[in-house]
């Protein structure tokens, strides 16, 4: 058996006596989200059942609440982005899990593709269909959560909670860095203000590049000049939507620009600033995936890079060795019975990170 | 003297040969290649009027300064692009990041496609004896083509899918060949099995747009894995989509066509599939003259038929009709 088929999606609304069934209280996709109450996972095979302590809401949610991306199999539970505990194993490998406390990739690695073998499982187009959280497998917005033993990580001591559900962002971010040619300092440019834009800043300062920001949440100004960071907002008077737009950068004059903005006109600034032979790191997924002029390309021989997740175990030792204060950048957090108010405020324009707490476990029988 | 003027359209016209400026050099034009570019600029998708023609070969006839009298009745390539000589990226040897990069035939100086051209000295490089004009001509995306091993981190030896057959793909497949690299060439006509086969490249033909972007497997050729190096050399609209979908998750494409089309693209796989795009276009032209010069790699097969200066429409014709893409135009002969 492939660690894929082991894994089995638990959600079907809990019907009947509540009180005889074992339920749990879950942020549910169907396809708008509700708050539900829903059978509690059993491990599969291979499997771990996991307590979840604290869980994000990511990017990635986002775009499925608001249908930027689609996975069928409504219903499904949302979120990957958690920190749990280990509470049961299927196995005697699994065994040695129980009481640890944990973080997860997306899927399991299959082992077969190009990037599993490579050691990089977060790339893993198989394991695409097999993401947690993305309609065949049951995410972790709820108490309970099933988990392939083959993608845990343990959370190191030293790494709060708040800050270890920041891994899997933290690993694009320092993937990101990682594209930044030559010793620090080297002058960085980073579009987009959001948690994506502010973390991947706060990486590359923490390096010891010099970073700029655009972004169109004047508020952030406060939050990077604690850290000694330029910002520069880009809102127009009269704006509308979530254009990008009137920036003050010198024209080709980054080598490395970082788009984290989401929005075409991001996109935009970003093909401006950077000289030739420079490097674009993309870190969004576009509103509106279509009409990118990229004669630019081979014109000024620009180096466009996708940076879509990274290793976890080294997102966390990042943070065990506090390189940078990540909590600042904590917005709110909720209850998990205020799941959806939990979305909505991470949906506002110019949140940060968003948290949701399952911390009254019922529904144990 | 007699070029090719492009104003509005393409005719071969008597013009005054230009006066040779300080620190310019005469360079009478031997041969010189018609490729994509030039095609792009008579099809009006480039904005460009004057003298086409980026890449020639010619001898140098008369310099103006003390210092190039070196060059004089030397054969030289012009470089498809050079600075403007005293901006701060010039002077310290970062040339190809200048902001006024001249680029003859294309902007900012006229091109080769003409009986005579000045240029600076810094924009020529002189070819060494032994590498024929033919060879020569070919240097420039030859060098571009090599970048994607410097500036792109392509290892040594390994598998690379070249996508598109026309001059540009022939040209990238025989040179990725003749540097060890195991390749697969994948597009829609398939006219030079002869020649693939005897350089040992593989090749799948993809006849219909659905094909090529890997819906439904080619014939002729082996299934389609998935590549983490693919070249993208199709200069058609259909093949950004086929190479961002056929390359591995994390894998790189190198990306040599110029999109003067305008065709609006789709950018999200490059994100959610974690690819690398880069932009090739020049390269350094001295080390790519050594390896023809020591025989390691004839270009010359890529290219289609040569055309003297009178008949310039109809080489352009042939590139814009043919599937091989690439036409010379023989102008002079050297010591006439």
């Amino acid at each position: 058996m492939t660690p894929h088929e082991e894994t089995s999606k638990v959600t079907s609304v809990a019907s009947g006596r509540p009180g005889r069934l074992r339920t749990m209280q879950a942020v549910v996709l169907d396809p708008k989200p509700q708050l539900a109450t829903v059978r509690r996972p059993r491990p599969a095979e291979g499997e771990v059942l996991v307590k979840v302590r604290l869980c994000a809401v990511s990017r990635s949610d986002l775009d499925l609440v608001r249908g930027r991306r689609s996975f069928r199999n409504h219903p499904y539970i949302l979120g990957h982005e958690f920190v749990g505990e280990v509470v049961e194993a299927t196995t005697e490998g699994g065994a040695s899990w129980v009481g640890r406390r944990v973080i997860a990739y997306l899927n399991p690695p299959c082992n077969r593709c190009l990037p599993c073998r490579d050691g990089r499982s977060w790339l893993c187009e198989t394991g695409l269909s097999h993401a947690m959280g993305m309609g065949s497998v049951d995410g972790a917005m709820s108490e309970w959560v099933a988990v392939p033993e083959s993608s845990l990580v343990e959370v190191p001591e030293g790494v709060d909670d708040e800050e270890a559900v920041f891994a899997h962002p933290l690993a694009s971010a320092l993937e990101a860095a990682g594209w930044v040619d030559g010793a620090p300092p080297q002058r960085v440019l980073v579009v987009g203000d959001g948690n994506m834009g502010l973390l991947t800043t706060l990486v590359l300062h923490a390096a010891g590049h010099t970073v700029s920001v655009l972004g169109r949440h004047p508020s952030r100004r406060e939050l990077l000049w604690r850290s000694g960071i330029s910002f520069s907002g880009v809102t127009r008077p009269g704006e509308q939507g979530n254009e990008l737009s009137g920036s003050k950068v010198t024209a080709e004059s980054y080598s490395l620009v970082v788009d984290c903005s989401g929005h075409r006109s991001g996109f935009e600034l970003a093909v401006n600033a950077v000289r030739p032979r420079g490097r674009i790191v993309l870190m969004s997924r576009y509103s509106e995936d279509d009409g990118f002029d990229l004669r630019f390309l081979t014109e000024r021989e620009i180096d466009l890079v996708g940076v879509k997740g990274g290793r976890l175990d080294r997102s966390l030792d990042y943070l065990q060795r506090k390189r940078i204060d990540i909590l600042p950048l904590v917005d709110a957090t909720y209850p998990l019975l205020d799941g959806l108010a939990a979305l909505e405020r991470a949906a506002t324009r110019g949140s940060l990170k968003v948290l949701i707490r399952p911390s009254a476990q019922g529904g144990v029988a | 003297m007699k070029a090719l003027v492009m104003d509005r359209e393409l005719q071969v016209m008597e013009v005054p040969t230009p006066g040779l400026l300080e620190g310019h050099m005469r360079i009478r034009v031997l041969l010189a290649l018609v490729s994509g570019l030039d095609v792009d600029i008579e099809a009006g998708r480039r904005p460009y009027s004057g003298i086409p023609g980026t890449s020639f070969v010619g001898v140098v006839e008369d310099v103006r300064d003390q210092d190039d009298r070196r060059f004089l009745g030397k054969r030289v390539l012009a470089r498809p692009i050079y600075g403007c000589g005293v901006c701060d990226h010039c002077r310290t040897g970062f040339e190809d990041r200048c902001r006024d990069r001249v680029r003859p035939g294309l902007y900012g100086a006229p091109g080769g496609h003409a009986e005579y051209v000045n240029l600076p000295a810094r924009a020529v490089v002189p070819v060494p004896d032994g590498v024929r004009d033919e060879a020569a001509v070919l240097a420039p995306p030859v060098a571009a083509i090599y970048e994607a091993v410097g500036r792109g981190d392509l290892p040594g030896w390994t598998n690379v899918l070249v996508i598109g057959d026309g001059g540009m793909g022939m040209l990238t497949a025989l040179s990725l060949a003749s540097a060890g690299y195991t390749v697969t060439l994948r597009g829609k006509h398939g006219d030079r099995f002869d020649v693939l086969r005897r350089h040992g490249i593989h090749f799948n033909l993809a006849t219909e747009d659905d094909e090529l972007l890997g819906e439904r497997p080619g014939r002729f050729g082996p299934a389609l894995a998935s590549y983490p190096y693919v070249f993208e050399a199709t200069g058609h609209p259909s093949g950004w989509e086929a190479a961002v979908r056929l390359v591995s998750p994390g894998g790189t494409v190198y990306e040599l066509s110029s999109f003067q089309d305008r065709v609006p693209r789709r950018l999200t796989a490059v994100f959610d599939r974690n690819i690398r795009v880069l932009g090739l276009r020049q390269g350094s032209l001295e080390p790519v003259l050594s390896i023809f010069q020591a025989g390691l790699f004839d270009p010359t097969e890529a290219v289609g038929p040569s055309y003297p200066l009178e008949e310039g429409p109809q080489a352009y014709e042939h590139v814009r009709t043919h599937k091989d893409r690439l036409a010379l135009l023989r102008i002079s002969r050297e010591g006439e």
